[in-house]
């Protein structure tokens, strides 16, 4: 596991053995409003995501927990009718700013969707998908290299060494959903977006992906949507609840479950709102 | 009459609607909610009861009259009229006793004749009431026997449903057994051609020279019934179709799906439609008039001897006329390719091309290629251009800017002019239209289950 540990343009790196450091900001929202026409979905968001910490997003449904995420990697870009105002950054680099490379940028923050998503492609070519694209790879061994480490840090590579060149569509579930991560960090990403990876998962797909999200963190910063808050509370070192479109509170995951400072993030984490 | 009798089963049967509601609403007043069904269907079951039967009844009498009356006329005549005739004799001599009796007289006919004819009107007559007397006893019959079965714990409302299946099942077959004629009477007068043409020199003969004589006083060719010619025409312009067809609709269903923002989609989108309702008939006066004089004009320019009726412009109309089709079924593919695949590759840094070139294109290339196969056997089928813009003589060659002819093409003017079901040159356009048949019937079939199968993979 630790052999993989490159992030690009940060200056710090936690390696399990080392001391903690404290933890630096890899992405960060100031006023972050958005808007679906005239539908104002997000009321100025400000959230700091810490590198190589796994987050959380709660709330109910509707919330903008999912909203605020996509906007992390622009994917909001793909809806019309959708705007964005406030400030985004990452490492400090404005991600809405209009000379930036939103495919760069994606490259840069990876994404993994609520629903398992393979391409109707092979395994391999599923993994190899990122890295073929943005150039990172120039030989065949070197494709086969980052497929198969990719596929190792997601915790699949063992299951299917034997069947690389099957379709990705005919694995299971919780096999699909870590097919969709080791392709989302084959691009070495910096973030990682999850958009409630284990909702459509049974409960032991969903233990392995937890479990995996925690050994993620030492090479990457990941960010979390759930509904589940058993979930947040295992997986996330810092939690933030959202509310109609607000940020609610925000804080250390042990401090928002166990001792919540709002009345709204109180009722929710005791079931009486969501 | 007959007209009148419909009208009467139609009077009953509503007649019988609202007697049947009224026992209905009798037993509702009566037993309240545990009457079994609505007043209505009471009423509906009745009004079936009287209406259907009594209609069928009709119908079949109506069919059968006729030959058994005829029947009835030729025993009667005397046996030197009937005794040597062939079956084709009997049938001009009761078309005969059929005109004088209508009064259509041509020539003075014979007193047996006018006698028969006389026998025609009487029975005819007869029949007529005889069949308004049944068809009224058999309403009143069904009338009673439905309205006895009424009872508040009937269950009428189940036997309207079996009614309203029955007829589904009734249109459904309809459609079927169409279809089976339409296959039967094609199959049969091919047959009839083959024999006169042996099936190996249709399909690999190398001439086509239908225009034989018909009547003996006519000047004709000697005939020769080797398809070959044609088949290559109509894969000529039916290639070059696709050729045209293929790309533009799908890069247009390509660029309407991902790239066209909603307003510039809904003005594109009718533009579409419009030419996919355009009659065949427009593209057809389209290709002779503008495009093949252009296309000869610029052929000269460049020294190239073009034909009046190339069959680039044939093929080339055409292949704008089918591509709404490719490219809603190219949009419709796209379109079921999930948001999820998009959105998967987009998150992970691809542009749009790439992601329509590595994700979206090879998952909905089933389903493309499912619409192209449907638009070249709708290409291979396309009568009313090629027989306006393409030409009439079947030469062997594949050069784009000289005449061809096609399959529809020769159906078409096979069967124009003088006709006679016993001559090869009629019964060729069958064995044409039997092949044009077999081809179409596995190219849609090769296209539905590619597309069928296509769309279990999302499911």
């Amino acid at each position: 596991m630790n052999a993989m540990t490159e992030n690009k343009g940060s200056t710090l790196v936690a390696k399990p053995d080392q001391v903690v450091i404290p933890p630096t900001v890899a992405m960060k929202g100031e006023d972050v409003s958005v808007f679906y026409g005239a539908k104002q979905a997000l009321f100025g968001v400000n959230l700091e995501i810490e590198r190589n910490r796994v987050t959380s997003l709660i709330g109910p449904s509707g919330c903008g927990k999912s909203t605020f995420l996509r906007s992390l990697n622009r994917m909001n870009d793909t809806i019309d009718i959708c705007r964005v105002t406030g400030r985004i950054t990452l490492d400090g680099e404005d991600i809405y700013d209009k000379n930036l490379d939103v495919v760069e940028l994606r490259a840069r923050v990876g994404m993994v969707f609520q629903k398992p998503n393979p391409f109707p492609k092979s395994i391999f070519e599923n993994v190899a998908y990122g890295p073929k694209i943005h150039g990172m790879v120039s030989t065949k061994a070197e494709t086969e290299e980052i497929v198969v480490s990719s596929l190792r840090k997601a915790g699949l590579f063992e299951e299917v060494k034997d069947r690389l060149n099957e379709p990705g569509t005919g694995l299971s579930g919780g096999q699909q959903q870590r097919l969709c991560i080791a392709r989302a960090i084959a691009t070495k990403p910096e973030v990682l977006l999850m958009d409630e990876p284990c909702s459509a998962l049974d409960p032991i797909a969903t233990a392995i992906i937890e479990e995996l999200i925690d050994e993620l963190r030492e090479n990457f910063t990941i960010v979390i949507v759930t509904h589940s808050m058993q979930q947040a509370a295992r997986v996330s070192q810092k939690t933030a609840f959202f509310h109609l479109g607000k940020l609610i509170e925000e804080g250390v995951t042990e401090d928002i479950f166990t001792n919540p400072v709002n009345k709204q993030t109180q009722d929710y984490i005791m079931g009486r709102i969501g | 009459m007959v007209g009148y009798l419909f009208l009467t089963i139609l009077v009953f049967s509503i007649a019988a609607f609202f007697v049947g509601r009224s026992a209905g609403n009798r037993f509702v007043a009566t037993n309240g909610v545990s009457t079994h069904s609505l007043p209505g269907y009471h009423g509906a079951f009745v009004a079936v009861w009287v209406g259907v039967p009594a209609l069928v009844l009709l119908l079949l009498w109506l069919m059968a009259q006729g030959s058994v009356i005829d029947n009835m006329l030729l025993s009667t005549l005397p046996a030197t009229l009937t005794e040597a005739a062939s079956a084709a004799d009997k049938n001009l001599l009761l078309s005969e006793i059929k005109n004088v009796a209508a009064g259509r007289i041509f020539a003075e006919p014979t007193p047996e004749i006018t006698a028969a004819a006389e026998t025609l009107l009487r029975w005819q007559q007869i029949a007529s009431w005889l069949m308004v007397v049944v068809v009224v006893a058999a309403m009143l019959l069904a009338m009673f026997f439905a309205y006895s079965r009424l009872a508040p714990r009937f269950r009428a409302r189940n036997g309207v449903e079996a009614f309203t299946s029955g007829i589904m099942i009734a249109c459904s077959i309809a459609a079927i057994l169409t279809t089976i004629g339409i296959i039967a009477s094609l199959i049969y007068e091919s047959i009839e051609f083959f024999k006169l043409v042996p099936v190996h020199e249709f399909l690999f003969g190398l001439r086509w020279e239908p225009q034989i004589a018909i009547r003996a006083d006519q000047v004709a060719g000697n005939g020769a019934f080797g398809a070959v010619p044609v088949f290559v025409g109509t894969i000529v312009i039916a290639t070059i179709a696709m050729l045209v067809a293929t790309p533009i609709g799908i890069f247009t269903a390509i660029y309407l799906t991902e790239y066209a923002s909603d307003r510039v989609r809904n003005i594109i989108k009718p533009i579409m439609e419009i030419l996919a309702g355009v009659p065949t008939v427009v593209y057809g006066f389209f290709a002779v008039l503008t495009v093949a004089p252009a296309i000869r004009g610029a052929g000269n320019l460049m020294g190239l001897a073009t034909s009046p009726n190339s069959a680039i412009a044939a093929g080339g109309v055409m292949g704008i006329m089918i591509i709404p089709f490719i490219s809603s079924l190219a949009d419709d593919a796209i379109r079921a390719v999930p948001r999820s695949m998009r959105d998967g590759s987009l998150a992970m840094g691809a542009t749009r091309a790439e992601t329509m070139t590595k994700v979206l294109l090879p998952a909905a290339l089933p389903g493309i290629m499912g619409g192209i196969l449907l638009a070249l056997s709708r290409a291979i089928g396309e009568t009313m251009i090629v027989v306006m813009a393409a030409g009439l003589i079947a030469t062997l060659n594949i050069n784009p800017l000289d005449s061809v002819t096609t399959v529809t093409v020769q159906i078409v003017t096979l069967l124009i002019g003088d006709t006679s079901f016993d001559n090869p040159k009629t019964l060729a356009a069958f064995a044409l239209g039997l092949v044009l048949f077999l081809v179409t019937l596995g190219l849609n079939v090769v296209a539905l289950t590619i597309v069928r199968k296509y769309r279990e993979q999302y499911d």
